[in-house]
């Protein structure tokens, strides 16, 4: 049991120096600016901001002239950079920003198609089905991909039309290409369903403008997180262009999902976008140049990368499927050798997903790509001793401890 | 009794239930099972009694994707 502050911060510090000597490899998570997480202290933590939808300057509590200036000053950042008319920025994470949105928007009896967890979905609706309240009010079909690991656009058509379901959700959690969002919008014209995307991942390059805006493309709402690709603080964002969308999702949130909605999180993820208008362009490039080349790198050394008939990846990661050579889950194997990355679902061919934001943060361009392929060969391929491949992989993960495309 | 698990045909003890076949094999994080195409709900896991010639499809739940 921790006594004292000073074990606290123990505990913190040693943290700091285990994660600086982690290859930090995991597609959801960043390295948000010091700036950036200063602003994680300031007042607005310990207060309530909560407000009518669509009337945010009608608070509940008293106290918050400033607050209620900054969260406004807040939203015209987050429209402009997502090109939206509205946003809301009270989830207080991408999954809860799901759950409003499917809420606000489905009634009960209606069906949901959305990316399959042994596809790398999130799995928004699939899991909630796992408890009998929504099982039976929602139904959910999952969207087919092809041998490159895209949706597969002409199949996708064929099941809407012949499911009619209210709603396609679009986006996951390995994405690797650009999803059919525009290919798919007549259609939903005419059958009456509903667009949405899931952009926890690919927010960064979506603000960046290297990854296709959704919204422009035809979705009607876009919900997320804020720090994955994105290099904010944890947080989520609902932005859409139809108002009348936007007060059933706000609806929904307040009161029933949310009450404070850590206000702490909007300064922080004001200085986050500051940073992304002034550095995003060229950090969304190199994220996607870089995992581009650690496809390469690692089909070159006897790989199987996932959407090899498509360069592999257009997006902030890639997926390997090392059956080949484990037949283990290898995130807890890598992680001995300080490597952190995600495996996947279903235990059957083991996948990793590997992912480049923070490394890319960090320092590493194309030529350091090589040199972390040769680590996962080291380990799973030529099998060789972890602890001999943990020194050295601490001592590289060392050497990029600086941070760029940040204040 | 012979069952597929994720693809595999495995060799089962009759009356195993679902979690001590998770246990058997590893799951220890949250997971969504489906039996036959249909996902089986949080509640019903506890009880289930697997039978032969089951399709079992096991996913781990990344919380957090
Ligand atoms: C596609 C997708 N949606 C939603 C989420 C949940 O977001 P959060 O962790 O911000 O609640 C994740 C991952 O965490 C994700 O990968």
């Amino acid at each position: 049991m921790l006594r004292t502050t000073q074990e606290i911060d123990n505990m913190l510090k040693k943290h700091d120096s285990y994660r600086n000597g982690c290859l930090n490899l995991i597609a959801s998570e960043n390295f948000a600016s010091e700036k950036v997480r200063s602003y994680l202290t300031s007042d607005f933590g310990n207060r309530y901001g909560c407000y009518s939808t669509m009337d945010p300057a009608e608070r509940e509590y008293t106290g918050n002239k400033f607050i209620h200036q900054f969260e406004m000053e807040a939203h015209e950042l987050v429209k402009e950079i997502f090109k939206a008319k509205y946003t809301d920025l009270r989830p207080i994470g991408g999954h809860m920003a799901g759950m409003s949105v499917v809420l606000a928007l489905l009634e009960p009896g209606d069906l949901v198609i959305e990316v399959s967890l042994s596809d790398w979905g999130h799995g928004l609706v699939g899991p909630m089905c796992q408890v009998r309240q929504f099982d039976e009010t929602i139904n959910v079909e999952y969207m087919a991909f092809d041998e490159n690991r895209a949706v597969d656009t002409e199949k996708l058509i064929e099941q809407a039309k012949r499911l009619k379901p209210k709603m396609i959700i679009f986006g996951g959690s390995g994405t690797l290409f650009p999803e059919p969002v525009r290919e798919l919008r007549a259609l939903a014209d005419e059958l009456g369903f509903h667009i949405a995307y899931v952009a926890s991942h690919v927010t960064g390059l979506i603000a960046s403008g290297i990854f296709p805006n959704p919204l422009e493309e035809g979705a009607d709402i876009m919900f997320g997180s804020t720090h994955k690709s994105f290099p904010g603080p944890q947080g989520g964002f609902v932005v859409s262009n139809d108002k009348k969308l936007m007060i059933k999702v706000g609806n929904t949130l307040a009161p029933s999902l949310v009450t404070s909605h850590h206000l702490n999180r909007l300064p922080a993820l004001a200085a986050s976008i500051l940073e992304m208008k002034e550095f995003g362009d060229e950090y969304g490039k190199q994220v996607v140049r870089n995992s581009k080349s650690l496809a390469k790198a690692l089909a070159k050394r006897g790989f199987k990368v996932l959407g090899e008939g498509k360069d592999y990846t257009e997006s902030h990661l890639l997926l390997v499927d090392i059956g080949e050579y484990v037949d283990f889950a290898p995130a807890k194997f890598l992680e001995k050798a300080n490597i952190l990355c995600s495996d996947d679902f279903s235990g059957n061919s083991p996948e990793v997903r590997i992912g480049t934001p923070e490394s890319t943060r960090r320092g590493m361009k194309e030529e350091n790509m090589e040199d972390i392929a040769e680590f996962f060969k080291r380990l799973i391929i030529d099998k060789e001793d972890v602890e001999t491949v943990k020194k050295d992989v601490e001592s590289y993960a060392r050497q990029f401890t600086g941070l760029d495309y940040s204040y | 009794m012979k069952v597929t698990c994720n693809n595999k045909t495995m060799e089962i003890e009759e009356k195993i239930t679902l979690p001590e076949l998770l246990e058997m094999l590893n799951y220890r994080k949250t997971v969504a099972v489906f039996i036959n195409g249909k996902q089986l709900l949080s509640s019903q896991l506890d009880g289930y009694r697997i039978n032969e010639g089951d399709q079992i499809k096991i996913i781990r739940i990344l919380g957090g994707g």
